[in-house]
């Protein structure tokens, strides 16, 4: 049995059933992980995940009662603190620092049985969208590595879709698990802000960041992002999102005016008409005007480098891991350990950051952008009542080569354009691989809906899913 | 001061000649590109966005965290249970 084609259900089933050991499935993720180690993916294996495997078999054999993921591998990307774990942010400046506690979500996993089997690539600081700003080394896309697996969570989406592992976490600031799962063919979602607890997770914007699975399928996805959900003592900002089941026998889909448009001058791929016209035998289709939305990118480029300053000014040499020898002072220390450590893009947004919050630029800039917020929410808000998901591209395109925007920030930037609104917005925002394009890789479709509307996105992209194969409804 | 060098002054960060010549130019676009926010019009009284309220806030009580040694422990100097720096006072 090839493990690494089954979806999260499916091995957590095998394992509950006894037709399988978790140490049986661990051991084929740890050496999948071992082969495919060129893809970058991967960037550590935790071993001891063998031992961990061993304790729940035992468990299951004993007849004890068993967590719901019970001795499924888990990846998490390379910003979510595991005690005892390293944790590096995919940065020079972390390299050697080992996490003194564990975060909310991996707490969660665990309490499920969940095994953690390693930590995956990313961007640095979880800043970009190609999984190249990182110490580690370019991450490759496991359907083709000559092309980028996306970013930021580039190494989670390239370990799912490579089958190192059934399931791996990531962190979606602006698109940084949707646009990988897009360009990778699986399955990514950013849920409700506030949904899943930002505790010992390394804050990147922390007004718009939230983790959540990167996974093969639809089911599995939901069934894991539930168990990361939940009120947390100790982020102020999460919700009791309670997951209600507001389902309908036929939804109506939201095509949005000012997003096709922008689609369209840029793309001229035609696959998402023609799946538009076939989702007319299942969906009600109506156009619905966001007139702000395309302003969410540009609001984004001045959110969230602001918040990115402020959040990355702690690591100043003093407290985390690296110093710069040779310093004079403590402005020396600050200066060169910054300089050293953090890489081109990091840089580039913590200036930006600086630019938009300082004086005389700060009303212009900052406080617009955040007005500018409000006003996509309600422009939103409206929208949907006359849908009950508004249906896009997750991107311009497939994934590109690896170097091919590396050297053109504001290209890299623009791939964010639809991911970015659901980030502003607070709102939930499912990916979901629905045709291949002429290079041979996947193109994602995007689905939005309202706050805490999640069980509804998932059975929207569900029966989006059934009506593109085929399938009877 | 020049922009730039006033940014690296907040920024805590110091670029090469080089550097600085590149960022130049990119920067330059990227403001562009941001610049569609500040001219932007908007309708009157439209407030900020927040993603939580003061309401939202549990009660200012002491809590248990993690052990100060803990804490301390991704330090690259310490000495004493405090972070060591060079002198800050003469």
């Amino acid at each position: 049995m090839n493990f690494s084609e089954l979806t999260v259900l499916q091995i957590k089933d095998l394992i509950a059933n006894k037709k399988v050991t978790s140490e049986e499935v661990v051991k084929h993720f740890i050496k999948v992980c071992e082969d495919k180690k060129v893809l970058n993916a991967v960037v550590e294996i935790f071993y001891d995940a063998i031992d961990r495997a061993k304790e729940i078999d035992q468990k299951i054999a004993k007849g004890e009662k068993i967590g719901a993921l019970a001795g499924v591998p888990v990846a998490i990307k390379d910003n979510i603190l595991f005690k005892g774990k390293k944790m590096g942010c995919a940065s020079k400046f972390l390299q050697d620092f080992v996490a003194p506690y564990t975060s909310t979500i991996v707490e969660k996993l665990l309490k499920e049985d969940a095994i953690i089997i390693g930590r995956t690539n990313m961007d640095e600081f979880a800043m970009g969208s190609s999984c190249e700003n990182t110490c580690y080394g370019a991450c490759h896309n496991a359907l083709n590595p000559e092309y980028v697996a996306g970013g930021s969570s580039g190494g989670s989406a390239s370990a799912v879709t490579g089958g190192l592992v059934p399931c791996a976490i990531g962190t979606d600031t602006g698109g940084s698990i949707r646009q990988p799962a897009s360009l990778c063919g699986i399955v990514g979602v950013k849920p409700t802000y506030g949904t899943v607890s930002r505790f010992g997770i390394v804050a990147f914007a922390s007004s718009l960041d939230q983790a959540s699975p990167l996974t093969k399928d639809i089911e599995s996805s939901l069934y894991v992002l539930k168990i990361m959900a939940g009120k947390d003592a100790h982020d102020g900002t999460t919700i009791d999102n309670k997951f209600e089941k507001n389902l309908k026998q036929k939804y109506t889909l939201g095509v949005c005016k000012q997003l096709m448009q922008t689609f369209k001058n840029a793309s001229n791929d035609k696959h998402f008409d023609e799946t538009i016209e076939k989702l007319k035998n299942n969906f009600d289709i109506v156009e619905v005007d966001v007139p702000h939305i395309t302003n969410s990118l540009a609001s984004y480029y001045i959110l969230a480098p602001a918040e990115a300053t402020s959040n990355l000014a702690r690591f100043d040499g003093v407290k985390y891991t690296r110093r710069a020898e040779n310093t004079k002072d403590l402005e020396s220390v600050y200066v060169k350990s910054r300089s050293e450590g953090f890489g081109k893009e990091v840089k580039r947004r913590i200036m930006l950051g600086n630019f938009v919050l300082s004086s005389g630029y700060f009303d212009a800039y900052y406080n617009k952008a955040k007005k500018v917020q409000r006003l996509i929410r309600q422009e939103l808000k409206e929208a949907f009542k006359a849908c009950d998901a508004i249906i896009m591209p997750t991107t311009f395109g497939t994934a590109f080569k690896l170097g091919e925007k590396l050297n053109n920030p504001l290209a890299m930037y623009l791939e964010d354009l639809f991911t970015v609104p659901a980030n502003i917005a607070g709102i939930p925002a499912i990916s979901v691989p629905y045709a291949t394009a002429d290079n041979g890789l996947p193109l994602g479709m995007q689905f939005f809906a309202d706050e805490r509307e999640e069980e509804k996105m998932y059975d929207i992209a569900k029966t989006f899913e059934q009506t593109i194969k085929g399938g009877a409804l | 001061m020049d922009k730039i060098e006033h940014l690296e002054y907040l920024s805590k960060l110091e670029f090469t000649g080089e550097e600085k010549e590149n960022f130049k130019k990119e920067f330059e676009n990227i403001l562009k590109f941001v610049d569609e926010i500040a001219s932007l019009e908007l309708p009157e009284g439209l407030d900020k966005d927040t993603p939580i309220t003061l309401d939202d806030l549990r009660t200012d009580e002491p809590q248990a965290s993690i052990p100060q040694e803990e804490a301390l422990s991704n330090a690259p100097k310490q000495k004493d249970g405090c972070y060591l720096t060079p002198l800050v006072v003469e």
